[in-house]
Protein backbone atom coordinates (compact mmCIF):
# COMPACT_ATOMS: atom_id res chain seq x y z
CA UNK A 1 0.00 0.00 0.00
CA UNK A 2 1.28 3.85 -0.96
CA UNK A 3 0.69 5.96 1.64
CA UNK A 4 0.41 9.88 0.43
CA UNK A 5 3.47 12.04 1.11
CA UNK A 6 1.37 13.91 3.98
CA UNK A 7 0.47 10.59 5.83
CA UNK A 8 4.22 9.53 5.47
CA UNK A 9 5.05 13.14 6.70
CA UNK A 10 2.67 12.85 9.73
CA UNK A 11 4.58 9.28 10.41
CA UNK A 12 7.87 10.49 10.40
CA UNK A 13 7.10 13.20 12.73
CA UNK A 14 5.60 10.75 15.33
CA UNK A 15 8.44 8.53 14.59
CA UNK A 16 10.91 11.81 15.47
CA UNK A 17 8.85 12.77 18.05
CA UNK A 18 9.00 9.54 19.68
CA UNK A 19 12.62 9.08 19.72
CA UNK A 20 12.23 6.02 17.16
CA UNK A 21 13.84 7.46 14.53
CA UNK A 22 16.29 11.03 14.14
CA UNK A 23 15.21 13.99 12.39
CA UNK A 24 18.83 14.43 10.30
CA UNK A 25 19.26 12.84 7.02
CA UNK A 26 22.89 12.11 6.14
CA UNK A 27 24.43 11.63 2.73
CA UNK A 28 27.66 10.31 2.39
CA UNK A 29 29.02 12.44 -0.27
CA UNK A 30 32.26 10.29 -1.33
CA UNK A 31 34.26 7.28 0.06
CA UNK A 32 37.13 9.21 -1.27
CA UNK A 33 39.70 10.64 1.34
CA UNK A 34 42.43 12.39 1.33
CA UNK A 35 43.98 10.71 4.40
CA UNK A 36 43.83 6.89 5.66
CA UNK A 37 43.00 6.81 9.11
CA UNK A 38 43.67 3.85 11.36
CA UNK A 39 40.19 3.58 12.74
CA UNK A 40 38.51 4.16 9.46
CA UNK A 41 34.87 2.65 9.35
CA UNK A 42 34.71 3.13 5.18
CA UNK A 43 38.24 2.42 4.49
CA UNK A 44 38.76 5.18 2.82
CA UNK A 45 41.47 6.65 1.57
CA UNK A 46 42.72 8.43 -1.88
CA UNK A 47 42.44 5.11 -3.57
CA UNK A 48 38.92 4.09 -2.35
CA UNK A 49 36.09 3.30 -4.91
CA UNK A 50 34.55 6.84 -4.78
CA UNK A 51 30.76 5.64 -4.19
CA UNK A 52 29.95 9.30 -5.23
CA UNK A 53 27.04 10.50 -4.86
CA UNK A 54 26.58 13.67 -6.89
CA UNK A 55 25.53 17.50 -5.34
CA UNK A 56 23.03 17.59 -7.50
CA UNK A 57 21.44 14.36 -6.53
CA UNK A 58 21.62 15.46 -2.50
CA UNK A 59 20.53 18.34 -3.67
CA UNK A 60 17.26 16.39 -4.75
CA UNK A 61 17.19 14.28 -1.57
CA UNK A 62 17.50 17.02 0.79
CA UNK A 63 13.94 18.62 -0.89
CA UNK A 64 12.48 15.41 -0.20
CA UNK A 65 13.86 14.75 2.94
CA UNK A 66 12.22 18.79 3.91
CA UNK A 67 9.05 17.05 2.03
CA UNK A 68 8.87 13.91 4.31
CA UNK A 69 9.15 15.94 7.74
CA UNK A 70 13.11 15.82 8.38
CA UNK A 71 14.34 18.62 9.94
CA UNK A 72 18.26 18.21 9.66
CA UNK A 73 20.80 17.29 7.81
CA UNK A 74 24.18 15.40 7.59
CA UNK A 75 26.83 15.20 4.72
CA UNK A 76 29.85 12.89 5.59
CA UNK A 77 32.56 10.51 3.91
CA UNK A 78 34.90 9.91 3.37
CA UNK A 79 36.22 13.86 2.49
CA UNK A 80 33.56 15.38 1.51
CA UNK A 81 35.46 18.66 0.46
CA UNK A 82 36.95 16.42 -2.18
CA UNK A 83 33.76 17.48 -4.06
CA UNK A 84 34.16 20.40 -5.65
CA UNK A 85 30.58 21.21 -5.44
CA UNK A 86 30.57 20.65 -1.86
CA UNK A 87 31.24 24.55 -0.74
CA UNK A 88 27.90 25.77 -2.37
CA UNK A 89 25.93 22.63 -1.47
CA UNK A 90 26.49 23.04 1.78
CA UNK A 91 26.02 27.32 1.66
CA UNK A 92 22.22 25.36 -0.13
CA UNK A 93 21.62 23.14 2.47
CA UNK A 94 22.18 25.17 5.62
CA UNK A 95 19.74 27.56 3.80
CA UNK A 96 17.19 24.68 4.24
CA UNK A 97 18.20 23.25 8.03
CA UNK A 98 20.08 22.68 10.30
CA UNK A 99 23.70 21.08 8.68
CA UNK A 100 26.84 19.80 9.95
CA UNK A 101 29.57 18.36 7.48
CA UNK A 102 32.32 15.74 8.83
CA UNK A 103 35.58 16.82 7.51
CA UNK A 104 39.30 16.39 8.31
CA UNK A 105 39.28 20.24 7.09
CA UNK A 106 43.08 19.74 5.55
CA UNK A 107 41.52 20.82 2.48
CA UNK A 108 39.76 24.04 4.32
CA UNK A 109 42.90 26.20 2.84
CA UNK A 110 43.12 29.78 2.14
CA UNK A 111 42.29 29.01 -2.09
CA UNK A 112 39.06 27.21 -0.58
CA UNK A 113 37.98 29.57 2.33
CA UNK A 114 36.45 32.49 -0.47
CA UNK A 115 33.59 29.75 -1.78
CA UNK A 116 33.20 28.91 2.50
CA UNK A 117 32.92 32.25 3.76
CA UNK A 118 29.00 31.94 2.44
CA UNK A 119 28.61 29.51 5.89
CA UNK A 120 29.65 31.88 7.97
CA UNK A 121 26.65 32.85 10.15
CA UNK A 122 24.12 30.08 8.39
CA UNK A 123 22.84 26.76 9.82
CA UNK A 124 25.81 25.27 8.44
CA UNK A 125 28.39 23.68 11.11
CA UNK A 126 32.05 22.05 9.89
CA UNK A 127 32.48 19.18 12.49
CA UNK A 128 36.73 18.71 12.15
CA UNK A 129 38.46 15.80 13.17
CA UNK A 130 40.85 16.61 15.96
CA UNK A 131 41.45 12.85 18.08
CA UNK A 132 44.68 14.44 20.70
CA UNK A 133 45.79 17.60 21.97
CA UNK A 134 49.16 16.02 21.54
CA UNK A 135 49.50 16.05 17.54
CA UNK A 136 51.90 12.98 17.35
CA UNK A 137 49.21 10.90 18.84
CA UNK A 138 46.64 12.73 16.84
CA UNK A 139 48.50 11.87 13.81
CA UNK A 140 49.61 8.40 14.49
CA UNK A 141 46.33 7.56 13.77
CA UNK A 142 45.25 10.03 11.35
CA UNK A 143 48.66 10.79 8.82
CA UNK A 144 51.34 12.79 9.51
CA UNK A 145 50.66 16.75 9.44
CA UNK A 146 46.87 16.00 9.92
CA UNK A 147 46.50 17.96 13.48
CA UNK A 148 48.85 21.26 12.18
CA UNK A 149 46.37 21.44 9.47
CA UNK A 150 43.04 20.96 11.45
CA UNK A 151 44.21 23.50 13.93
CA UNK A 152 45.20 26.08 11.16
CA UNK A 153 41.93 25.38 10.07
CA UNK A 154 39.87 25.85 12.76
CA UNK A 155 41.78 29.15 13.19
CA UNK A 156 40.89 30.24 9.66
CA UNK A 157 37.38 29.18 9.51
CA UNK A 158 36.13 30.85 13.08
CA UNK A 159 38.13 34.11 11.74
CA UNK A 160 35.98 33.92 8.91
CA UNK A 161 32.90 33.63 11.22
CA UNK A 162 31.66 29.96 10.20
CA UNK A 163 30.80 27.80 12.97
CA UNK A 164 33.25 24.61 14.07
CA UNK A 165 32.78 21.75 16.32
CA UNK A 166 35.11 19.05 16.98
CA UNK A 167 34.61 15.62 16.73
CA UNK A 168 36.79 13.60 18.53
CA UNK A 169 37.29 9.28 18.36
CA UNK A 170 39.04 7.79 20.92
CA UNK A 171 39.52 3.66 21.86
CA UNK A 172 40.57 4.08 25.37
CA UNK A 173 39.05 7.46 26.63
CA UNK A 174 42.14 8.83 28.62
CA UNK A 175 40.47 10.94 30.53
CA UNK A 176 43.77 13.13 31.38
CA UNK A 177 44.27 13.32 27.92
CA UNK A 178 40.70 14.03 27.02
CA UNK A 179 41.32 17.29 29.19
CA UNK A 180 43.80 18.03 27.54
CA UNK A 181 42.04 18.39 24.14
CA UNK A 182 39.34 20.07 26.25
CA UNK A 183 42.11 22.76 27.06
CA UNK A 184 42.90 23.16 23.23
CA UNK A 185 39.39 23.45 21.73
CA UNK A 186 38.47 26.28 23.99
CA UNK A 187 41.80 28.06 23.81
CA UNK A 188 40.33 28.00 20.06
CA UNK A 189 37.19 29.48 20.71
CA UNK A 190 35.20 26.24 20.42
CA UNK A 191 32.53 25.39 23.36
CA UNK A 192 31.79 22.11 25.23
CA UNK A 193 28.76 21.75 23.59
CA UNK A 194 30.70 22.00 20.19
CA UNK A 195 32.65 18.90 21.01
CA UNK A 196 31.72 15.48 20.25
CA UNK A 197 32.92 13.04 21.75
CA UNK A 198 32.36 9.02 20.46
CA UNK A 199 34.38 5.94 20.20
CA UNK A 200 35.72 3.74 17.83
CA UNK A 201 33.20 1.43 16.20
CA UNK A 202 34.72 -1.72 15.20
CA UNK A 203 33.96 -1.97 11.17
CA UNK A 204 35.95 -1.27 8.27
CA UNK A 205 39.66 -0.49 9.02
CA UNK A 206 39.09 -0.31 12.43
CA UNK A 207 38.25 -3.81 12.34
CA UNK A 208 40.76 -4.97 10.20
CA UNK A 209 43.33 -3.12 12.46
CA UNK A 210 41.23 -5.13 16.06
CA UNK A 211 40.64 -1.50 17.03
CA UNK A 212 36.83 -0.24 19.24
CA UNK A 213 34.04 -1.58 20.27
CA UNK A 214 31.98 -4.27 18.75
CA UNK A 215 28.19 -2.57 18.07
CA UNK A 216 24.91 -3.82 17.17
CA UNK A 217 22.09 -2.25 15.79
CA UNK A 218 20.63 -1.05 19.18
CA UNK A 219 23.67 0.86 19.69
CA UNK A 220 23.60 2.67 15.86
CA UNK A 221 21.76 5.85 15.87
CA UNK A 222 18.90 5.27 14.09
CA UNK A 223 19.14 8.18 11.52
CA UNK A 224 18.21 8.05 7.84
CA UNK A 225 21.46 7.53 5.66
CA UNK A 226 21.99 7.55 1.80
CA UNK A 227 24.29 6.68 -0.31
CA UNK A 228 25.41 6.20 -4.27
CA UNK A 229 24.35 2.58 -3.22
CA UNK A 230 21.40 2.45 -1.20
CA UNK A 231 19.62 3.87 1.42
CA UNK A 232 20.98 2.78 5.57
CA UNK A 233 18.97 3.00 9.06
CA UNK A 234 22.36 4.14 10.35
CA UNK A 235 25.24 6.58 9.77
CA UNK A 236 27.28 3.83 10.96
CA UNK A 237 25.77 1.25 8.67
CA UNK A 238 27.30 1.83 4.94
CA UNK A 239 30.89 0.70 6.07
CA UNK A 240 33.48 -1.02 4.37
CA UNK A 241 35.60 -3.78 4.61
CA UNK A 242 38.29 -5.96 2.40
CA UNK A 243 36.54 -3.15 -0.11
CA UNK A 244 32.83 -4.41 0.21
CA UNK A 245 29.89 -2.00 1.35
CA UNK A 246 28.52 -3.93 4.45
CA UNK A 247 24.58 -5.14 4.09
CA UNK A 248 23.38 -5.14 7.35
CA UNK A 249 22.01 -1.95 7.71
CA UNK A 250 21.10 -1.58 3.76
CA UNK A 251 17.12 -0.44 3.64
CA UNK A 252 16.84 -0.47 -0.03
CA UNK A 253 18.76 0.29 -2.97
CA UNK A 254 16.67 2.62 -4.58
CA UNK A 255 17.63 6.37 -3.69
CA UNK A 256 15.31 7.96 -5.42
CA UNK A 257 12.28 8.75 -4.57
CA UNK A 258 13.49 8.98 -0.69
CA UNK A 259 9.65 8.10 0.64
CA UNK A 260 10.97 4.11 -0.46
CA UNK A 261 13.78 4.32 1.87
CA UNK A 262 11.79 6.06 4.42
CA UNK A 263 9.51 3.88 4.67
CA UNK A 264 11.47 1.11 4.79
CA UNK A 265 13.16 2.98 7.65
CA UNK A 266 10.17 3.12 9.46
CA UNK A 267 9.48 -0.30 9.23
CA UNK A 268 12.58 -1.75 10.75
CA UNK A 269 13.08 1.41 12.93
CA UNK A 270 10.00 3.35 13.95
CA UNK A 271 8.32 1.41 16.22
CA UNK A 272 11.20 0.95 18.26
CA UNK A 273 12.26 3.39 21.29
CA UNK A 274 15.74 3.97 21.64
CA UNK A 275 17.75 1.76 24.57
CA UNK A 276 19.02 5.22 26.90
CA UNK A 277 21.33 2.90 28.40
CA UNK A 278 23.50 2.19 24.66
CA UNK A 279 26.35 3.96 23.71
CA UNK A 280 26.05 6.53 21.71
CA UNK A 281 28.70 5.86 18.47
CA UNK A 282 28.12 9.09 15.87
CA UNK B 1 27.64 5.42 -12.76
CA UNK B 2 30.38 3.81 -15.11
CA UNK B 3 33.79 5.29 -15.16
CA UNK B 4 35.23 6.00 -18.05
CA UNK B 5 39.17 4.68 -18.27
CA UNK B 6 41.29 5.43 -21.20
CA UNK B 7 40.95 1.89 -21.91
CA UNK B 8 37.63 2.42 -23.45
CA UNK B 9 39.22 4.20 -26.50
CA UNK B 10 40.54 0.58 -27.05
CA UNK B 11 37.45 -1.23 -28.03
CA UNK B 12 35.91 -0.30 -31.47
CA UNK B 13 32.69 1.10 -32.02
CA UNK B 14 32.00 -1.74 -34.56
CA UNK B 15 32.17 -4.21 -31.01
CA UNK B 16 30.00 -2.05 -28.42
CA UNK B 17 26.91 -2.28 -31.47
CA UNK B 18 27.80 -6.09 -31.17
CA UNK B 19 27.38 -5.53 -27.09
CA UNK B 20 30.85 -6.17 -26.24
CA UNK B 21 30.80 -4.70 -22.76
CA UNK B 22 32.78 -1.91 -22.28
CA UNK B 23 34.50 -3.54 -19.16
CA UNK B 24 35.71 -6.96 -19.48
CA UNK B 25 36.56 -8.22 -16.86
CA UNK B 26 39.20 -11.13 -17.08
CA UNK B 27 38.11 -13.15 -13.94
CA UNK B 28 35.03 -13.75 -13.46
CA UNK B 29 33.08 -12.21 -10.17
CA UNK B 30 30.65 -14.36 -9.04
CA UNK B 31 27.16 -12.45 -6.96
CA UNK B 32 28.06 -13.79 -3.31
CA UNK B 33 25.26 -14.28 -1.38
CA UNK B 34 24.35 -12.67 1.37
CA UNK B 35 24.95 -14.73 4.97
CA UNK B 36 21.86 -14.10 7.38
CA UNK B 37 25.00 -11.63 9.68
CA UNK B 38 24.89 -9.66 6.56
CA UNK B 39 21.50 -10.11 5.64
CA UNK B 40 19.56 -6.41 5.36
CA UNK B 41 16.40 -5.96 7.84
CA UNK B 42 14.06 -6.39 5.19
CA UNK B 43 15.98 -9.59 4.11
CA UNK B 44 16.39 -11.42 7.65
CA UNK B 45 12.64 -12.81 7.79
CA UNK B 46 13.67 -14.86 4.68
CA UNK B 47 16.98 -16.00 5.89
CA UNK B 48 16.65 -17.35 8.89
CA UNK B 49 14.73 -20.30 8.90
CA UNK B 50 15.77 -23.47 9.58
CA UNK B 51 16.60 -23.66 5.52
CA UNK B 52 17.29 -20.08 4.69
CA UNK B 53 16.13 -20.23 0.62
CA UNK B 54 19.24 -19.59 -1.50
CA UNK B 55 17.03 -17.21 -3.88
CA UNK B 56 16.34 -14.83 -0.90
CA UNK B 57 20.22 -14.65 0.12
CA UNK B 58 20.78 -13.59 -3.55
CA UNK B 59 17.50 -11.25 -3.58
CA UNK B 60 18.98 -9.99 -0.28
CA UNK B 61 21.19 -7.86 -2.62
CA UNK B 62 18.33 -5.74 -3.21
CA UNK B 63 16.17 -5.77 0.01
CA UNK B 64 13.42 -3.80 -1.47
CA UNK B 65 12.73 -7.13 -3.67
CA UNK B 66 12.80 -9.70 -1.17
CA UNK B 67 9.39 -9.84 0.29
CA UNK B 68 7.66 -8.66 -2.78
CA UNK B 69 9.60 -11.68 -5.26
CA UNK B 70 8.78 -13.96 -1.84
CA UNK B 71 4.96 -12.82 -1.84
CA UNK B 72 4.31 -13.35 -5.90
CA UNK B 73 6.02 -16.59 -5.23
CA UNK B 74 3.25 -17.74 -2.73
CA UNK B 75 0.53 -16.11 -4.74
CA UNK B 76 1.52 -18.66 -7.87
CA UNK B 77 3.35 -21.61 -5.83
CA UNK B 78 1.42 -21.92 -3.13
CA UNK B 79 -2.11 -22.85 -2.71
CA UNK B 80 -4.27 -21.71 -5.57
CA UNK B 81 -6.90 -22.48 -7.93
CA UNK B 82 -5.13 -25.14 -9.74
CA UNK B 83 -4.44 -27.88 -8.27
CA UNK B 84 -1.08 -28.62 -6.60
CA UNK B 85 -0.40 -31.57 -8.50
CA UNK B 86 -0.72 -30.37 -12.29
CA UNK B 87 0.81 -27.16 -11.37
CA UNK B 88 4.23 -29.13 -9.77
CA UNK B 89 4.30 -31.33 -13.53
CA UNK B 90 4.67 -27.65 -15.34
CA UNK B 91 7.33 -26.54 -13.05
CA UNK B 92 9.42 -29.52 -12.87
CA UNK B 93 8.95 -30.33 -16.98
CA UNK B 94 9.66 -26.46 -17.64
CA UNK B 95 12.73 -26.31 -15.00
CA UNK B 96 14.22 -29.04 -16.79
CA UNK B 97 13.59 -27.92 -20.25
CA UNK B 98 15.04 -25.11 -19.15
CA UNK B 99 18.72 -26.91 -17.46
CA UNK B 100 17.67 -24.91 -14.25
CA UNK B 101 19.52 -27.97 -11.96
CA UNK B 102 18.23 -26.11 -8.91
CA UNK B 103 14.45 -25.59 -9.58
CA UNK B 104 14.46 -28.76 -10.83
CA UNK B 105 15.70 -30.25 -7.82
CA UNK B 106 13.79 -28.49 -5.28
CA UNK B 107 10.71 -28.86 -7.32
CA UNK B 108 11.18 -32.98 -7.49
CA UNK B 109 10.62 -32.80 -3.35
CA UNK B 110 7.81 -30.79 -4.06
CA UNK B 111 6.04 -32.61 -6.72
CA UNK B 112 6.64 -35.88 -4.77
CA UNK B 113 4.54 -34.22 -2.27
CA UNK B 114 1.70 -33.25 -4.09
CA UNK B 115 1.18 -37.06 -5.37
CA UNK B 116 3.38 -37.02 -8.51
CA UNK B 117 5.32 -40.27 -8.57
CA UNK B 118 8.97 -40.93 -9.57
CA UNK B 119 8.61 -42.38 -12.99
CA UNK B 120 6.04 -39.66 -13.78
CA UNK B 121 9.44 -36.66 -12.52
CA UNK B 122 11.40 -39.10 -14.41
CA UNK B 123 9.39 -38.65 -17.56
CA UNK B 124 8.95 -35.01 -16.98
CA UNK B 125 12.83 -34.78 -17.04
CA UNK B 126 13.46 -36.66 -20.08
CA UNK B 127 11.61 -35.15 -22.35
CA UNK B 128 10.71 -38.57 -23.44
CA UNK B 129 8.06 -41.27 -22.88
CA UNK B 130 8.35 -43.44 -20.28
CA UNK B 131 6.42 -46.92 -20.30
CA UNK B 132 4.04 -47.38 -18.03
CA UNK B 133 3.52 -43.18 -17.78
CA UNK B 134 0.76 -42.04 -19.04
CA UNK B 135 -1.02 -38.15 -17.79
CA UNK B 136 -4.37 -37.18 -18.39
CA UNK B 137 -5.60 -35.35 -21.25
CA UNK B 138 -5.84 -31.74 -19.00
CA UNK B 139 -2.25 -32.67 -17.71
CA UNK B 140 -1.28 -33.13 -21.01
CA UNK B 141 -2.92 -29.41 -22.49
CA UNK B 142 -1.60 -27.76 -19.23
CA UNK B 143 2.28 -28.98 -20.22
CA UNK B 144 1.71 -28.64 -24.19
CA UNK B 145 0.59 -24.56 -23.08
CA UNK B 146 3.51 -24.39 -20.59
CA UNK B 147 6.06 -26.24 -23.41
CA UNK B 148 4.82 -23.87 -26.47
CA UNK B 149 5.13 -21.00 -24.19
CA UNK B 150 8.33 -21.46 -22.84
CA UNK B 151 9.53 -22.30 -26.68
CA UNK B 152 7.72 -19.88 -28.69
CA UNK B 153 5.62 -16.75 -28.42
CA UNK B 154 3.30 -17.48 -31.65
CA UNK B 155 2.62 -20.70 -30.53
CA UNK B 156 2.01 -20.02 -27.24
CA UNK B 157 -0.75 -17.61 -28.34
CA UNK B 158 -2.67 -20.04 -30.47
CA UNK B 159 -2.13 -22.92 -27.66
CA UNK B 160 -3.63 -20.43 -25.01
CA UNK B 161 -6.75 -19.87 -27.07
CA UNK B 162 -6.90 -23.11 -28.71
CA UNK B 163 -5.36 -26.11 -26.25
CA UNK B 164 -5.31 -24.83 -23.14
CA UNK B 165 -8.68 -23.02 -23.72
CA UNK B 166 -10.57 -26.15 -24.83
CA UNK B 167 -9.50 -27.87 -21.15
CA UNK B 168 -9.55 -25.19 -18.72
CA UNK B 169 -11.41 -22.21 -17.81
CA UNK B 170 -10.39 -18.05 -19.01
CA UNK B 171 -9.44 -17.92 -15.54
CA UNK B 172 -6.86 -21.41 -15.42
CA UNK B 173 -5.57 -20.37 -18.57
CA UNK B 174 -4.29 -16.91 -16.85
CA UNK B 175 -3.33 -18.95 -13.84
CA UNK B 176 -1.02 -21.36 -16.03
CA UNK B 177 0.62 -18.40 -17.97
CA UNK B 178 1.79 -16.72 -14.75
CA UNK B 179 2.81 -20.29 -13.34
CA UNK B 180 4.85 -20.95 -16.84
CA UNK B 181 5.94 -17.39 -16.76
CA UNK B 182 7.14 -17.24 -13.21
CA UNK B 183 9.03 -20.38 -13.58
CA UNK B 184 10.23 -19.46 -16.81
CA UNK B 185 11.88 -15.96 -14.57
CA UNK B 186 13.21 -17.80 -11.96
CA UNK B 187 15.13 -20.87 -13.99
CA UNK B 188 16.75 -18.19 -15.52
CA UNK B 189 17.74 -15.90 -12.57
CA UNK B 190 19.00 -19.51 -10.49
CA UNK B 191 20.92 -20.28 -13.60
CA UNK B 192 22.45 -17.26 -14.38
CA UNK B 193 23.20 -16.21 -10.87
CA UNK B 194 24.62 -19.17 -10.12
CA UNK B 195 21.94 -20.72 -7.28
CA UNK B 196 22.84 -24.80 -6.54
Amino acid sequence: VTSSVSALRDDVRRAVASGAIGSRVWFYATYRCNLVCTYCLTESGPRAEPRALAATAIRRLAEQALDLGFTAFGVTGGEPLLDPAMPELLAYLGARAPTVVLTNATLAGERLLPRLRPLAGSATALQISLDSADAAINDAARGRGSFARAVAAIRRLRDAGIRVRIGTTVDDGDPEALDRLCALHRSLGIDDADHVVRPIVRRGRAATNGLGIAVDAGDMPPELTVTAEGVYDSPVGPTVRDGKLATDRLLVRTCEPLALGVRAMLAVRGARAPDATAPRVA
Amino acid sequence: MARRTASDAAIPFAMIRRGIPRTVKRMPVPIVPIEVQDAPPLAVPYLSGPTPSALAALLAHVPELVAPTFGFMDAIYGPSSLPDRLKELVVVRLSALNGCTYCTRTHDVFAREAGVSASEIAALIAEAPVDGVTFAPRERAALAFAERLARDDAAARLAASGTARAYFREDEVVALAMLACATLCLNRFCTALGVV
